[in-house]
């Protein structure tokens, strides 16, 4: 699978905003939600993932 | 952020409500603070941190204690920091107080409200700790709330390091990029156990786990290299120290002068050998084919210039004179040339043959091809005897130095006093574990370089397996996408840290132009060791005390004056917004000399558009006070009162502004700190 073709850069910008936008949220809260953040940031990849390549 | 006002109540040693109003920017931005040393310089200094981050300074003592012993045994059971402050054109008030109920538990509050134009408080912020962190984030300020009694080894060889590139990721504002990336490398490893978990995927199972234990063997390998490198600058700066040492020695100066000028000739000898094998080497690229091939170029040429000769190279015949035959359907002997008949087929048969542009062509380009290949074949053997030659003479060299670099080293091992013997014997040691060091640090450097590509490989052969089972490809795409989203991540973040790095190292050299005395430069290299360099030679030289402070500050200059033009460009999404925050700079003279004071005092000023400068009278003599006189905008003394008598105690005094003012007092009501306005 050749992901640079499948995911175009508008949708890799538009996912690494949303990655961010995660950390941010998360980033005065100093423990207990590294697990929470990195369970939001896989699911939103599904989320991704799921819309554009698996249609 | 511009702080106008620090109000201290029963914080620490200033008992009561004391206030210090700040110097505003502009011409005159600084608020000078003197105090002697244990009244009150670092509490004021961590009052700042405590109050906007509830953190205070490594060497700050006994952190739990906040209350004023005194106030407490009046029954207050308060304290408070507060500081107004403007911030993007509004002012606010932040608040914390610390509460001890009489059962002896401690509860903090902290709150930030708007300022009116009447002055109104707002009601306090909903999460003001987020506020305060988009105000001056917590990495940052400790940039901008700095301890000058740690910039000696802020920026030595043991913890520079560290401190150099955390410095300069807190101020860039890395925080969320890096976080983000070990974040996508979790998440990707996530996405391989789960395909490790499918039913009947066993194989990608085992590739999985030993993806992880390369992981986590790599990431110790990594550690063992940082801690290798901290070793290997402060091998490199002893073995300096010591060679300035037997410099200055008059027994050893001689031989060690010597010594340095055959180790100087034998780094130029080292790098001579590394040209000319690499020369060899281009030479087997280049050359070497010429003499391999010489048969089947003489061969090749022999057939062209026959063939030629022969008339068969280029063809005879022209393949546009045979297609004109053709056309006319008239043959050269003038008979007609009918499409389809037997004599039509025999001319449309030359054309297999007849010469065109693109064939005479390669006959032309063969041939000069050859005949370059044969003029390299004249002068290959020479130019090889000639580099085997040289490669002799500067292994002969390289011999013959060492040789006498190591006569020399005996020689200063020979010299009959203890002092210079012990030092030599300290070096011969230094310059073996310095040897040992770095051959460890290549060994790990490339094991890593293996297990990365055997990571790469086995990445590849999951995928591969995953292709085959349709769920599989689905988590496989998943892990491709997290993969390449770290990727790009830790591509920008690598540049985002270039440019810092490269921008902060020209500004600390600009400082030290005007600072330093001896013409010294800094390179910050790739793994941000902060080194100090001569100028003319580019060498490296151990640094002092004071070069270290001196280094230091103009490092924490260089930082803040990044942090205010990154905070004039747009914002960048990727990274934590910068601030302009006023710099406190506690005791930032320490181990400067009265040059050096004077010089840095100079430039103080300068570093940020509000300074707060805390320092002692040891500090803040005569001459440090001119240099700054024409930029101070507010001047406090801390009085030390003392409850006691004097007795044999010592009764410290001020000059300041040409008045003595008496800085510790005896049998006063209590034992606290006073703020007095100059």
């Amino acid at each position: 699978m050749d992901l640079q073709e499948e995911l175009d850069t508008k949708t890799m910008i538009s996912l690494l905003t949303a990655v961010l936008e995660i950390e941010k949220r998360y980033a005065h809260e100093l423990t207990g939600v590294r697990d929470t953040r990195r369970k939001e940031i896989k699911d939103l990849i599904s989320k991704v993932v799921g819309e554009k390549l698996e249609k | 952020m511009k702080i106008q006002r620090i109000r201290l109540k029963n914080f620490r040693q200033f008992y009561g409500d004391q206030t210090l109003d700040i110097a505003p920017p502009g011409e005159r931005n600084v608020t000078l603070v003197h105090a002697e040393n244990g009244v009150g310089k670092t509490t004021l200094l961590n009052a700042v941190l405590w109050a906007l981050y509830e953190e205070t300074s490594k060497k700050f003592e006994q952190r739990d204690k906040i209350l004023n012993f005194a106030a407490g045994q009046e029954g207050e059971n308060t304290a408070s920091v507060e500081l107004t402050f403007e911030h993007e054109g509004k002012e606010y008030l932040a608040v914390r107080a610390h509460t001890t109920t009489p059962g002896g538990y401690a509860k903090t509050r902290f709150d930030v409200m708007a300022i009116g134009k009447n002055g109104a408080l707002s009601a306090p912020l909903v999460n003001p700790k987020a506020f305060i962190n988009t105000v001056i984030p917590w990495p940052m300020a400790p940039n901008f709330f700095f301890d000058g009694e740690q910039a000696e080894s802020f920026a030595s060889e043991k913890e520079g390091e560290k401190n150099v590139a955390d410095a300069i990721r807190d101020i860039l504002g890395c925080t969320l990029l890096e976080t983000s990336i070990k974040d996508l490398d979790y998440v990707e490893r996530a996405f391989n156990k789960e395909l490790g978990s499918l039913k009947g995927e066993q194989r990608i199972q085992h590739l999985e786990d030993e993806i992880e234990k390369l992981v986590a063997e790599s990431e110790r390998k990594s550690l063992e290299v940082k801690t290798l490198e901290t070793n290997i600058s402060t091998y490199e700066t002893q073995i300096g120290r010591i060679d300035e040492a037997l410099r200055a020695a008059q027994e050893a100066a001689e031989f060690q002068a010597r010594r340095e000028g055959r180790e100087r000739e034998l780094d130029g000898v080292r790098g001579q050998i590394r040209e000319t094998e690499s020369e060899i080497i281009r030479w087997i690229g280049t050359k070497s084919i010429s003499l391999v091939a010489k048969t089947l170029t003489g061969q090749s040429l022999d057939f062209i210039d026959e063939q030629s000769l022969k008339g068969r190279i280029p063809s005879p015949y022209n393949e546009e004179f045979v297609k004109g035959l053709l056309a006319s359907e008239v043959c050269v002997c003038s008979r007609p040339l009918a499409p389809g008949t037997a004599e039509w087929r025999a001319v449309q048969d030359l054309l297999r043959d007849a010469a065109n542009a693109e064939v005479m062509g390669r006959v032309v380009r063969a041939r000069a091809r050859i005949e370059v290949l044969d003029e390299h074949r004249a002068e290959a053997g020479t130019l090889l005897i000639a580099q085997r030659e040289r490669l002799a003479r500067l292994e002969q060299e390289r011999q013959d130095l060492e040789r006498q670099v190591e006569d020399l080293g005996k020689k200063l091992e020979g010299v009959p006093i203890a002092e210079i013997r012990d030092r030599e014997h300290a070096r011969k040691k230094l310059l073996v574990d310095l040897e040992a060091a770095k051959t460890r640090r290549i060994q790990l450097q490339r094991d890593n370089e293996h297990a990365e590509q055997a990571i790469r490989r086995m990445n590849n052969e999951i995928g591969d397996l995953a292709l085959k089972n349709q769920h599989a490809q689905k988590i496989l795409k998943r892990r491709q996408v997290a993969e390449k989203a770290r990727a790009v991540l830790a591509a920008v973040l690598k540049n985002y840290e270039e440019t810092a790095r490269e921008e902060i190292e020209d500004a600390v050299n600009r400082i030290l132009v005007r600072t330093a005395r001896k013409d010294y430069r800094i390179r910050i290299d790739d793994s941000f060791g902060l080194h100090l360099l001569f100028s003319e030679t580019g060498n490296p030289t151990p640094k002092s005390g004071g070069e270290n402070q001196l280094m230091s500050l103009a490092f924490i200059a260089a930082l803040v004056q990044f942090a205010e033009k990154r905070a004039n460009e747009p914002h960048n999404e990727l990274l934590i917004p910068a601030t302009v925050a006023p710099l406190i700079l506690d005791s930032p003279f320490g181990q400067l000399d009265d040059r050096y004071r004077e010089d840095t005092a100079a430039f103080v000023p300068e570093m940020a558009p509000q300074v707060i400068l805390l320092v002692s009278s040891s500090q803040g003599k005569e001459e440090v006070i001119r240099a700054l006189e024409k930029r101070i905008g507010a001047e406090y003394l801390l009085i030390a009162e003392n409850k006691g008598p004097k007795g044999d105690k010592r009764q410290d005094f001020a000059q300041v502004r040409g008045q003595r003012h008496a800085t510790t007092l005896f049998n006063c009501p209590r034992t606290m700190t006073r703020i007095e306005k100059v």
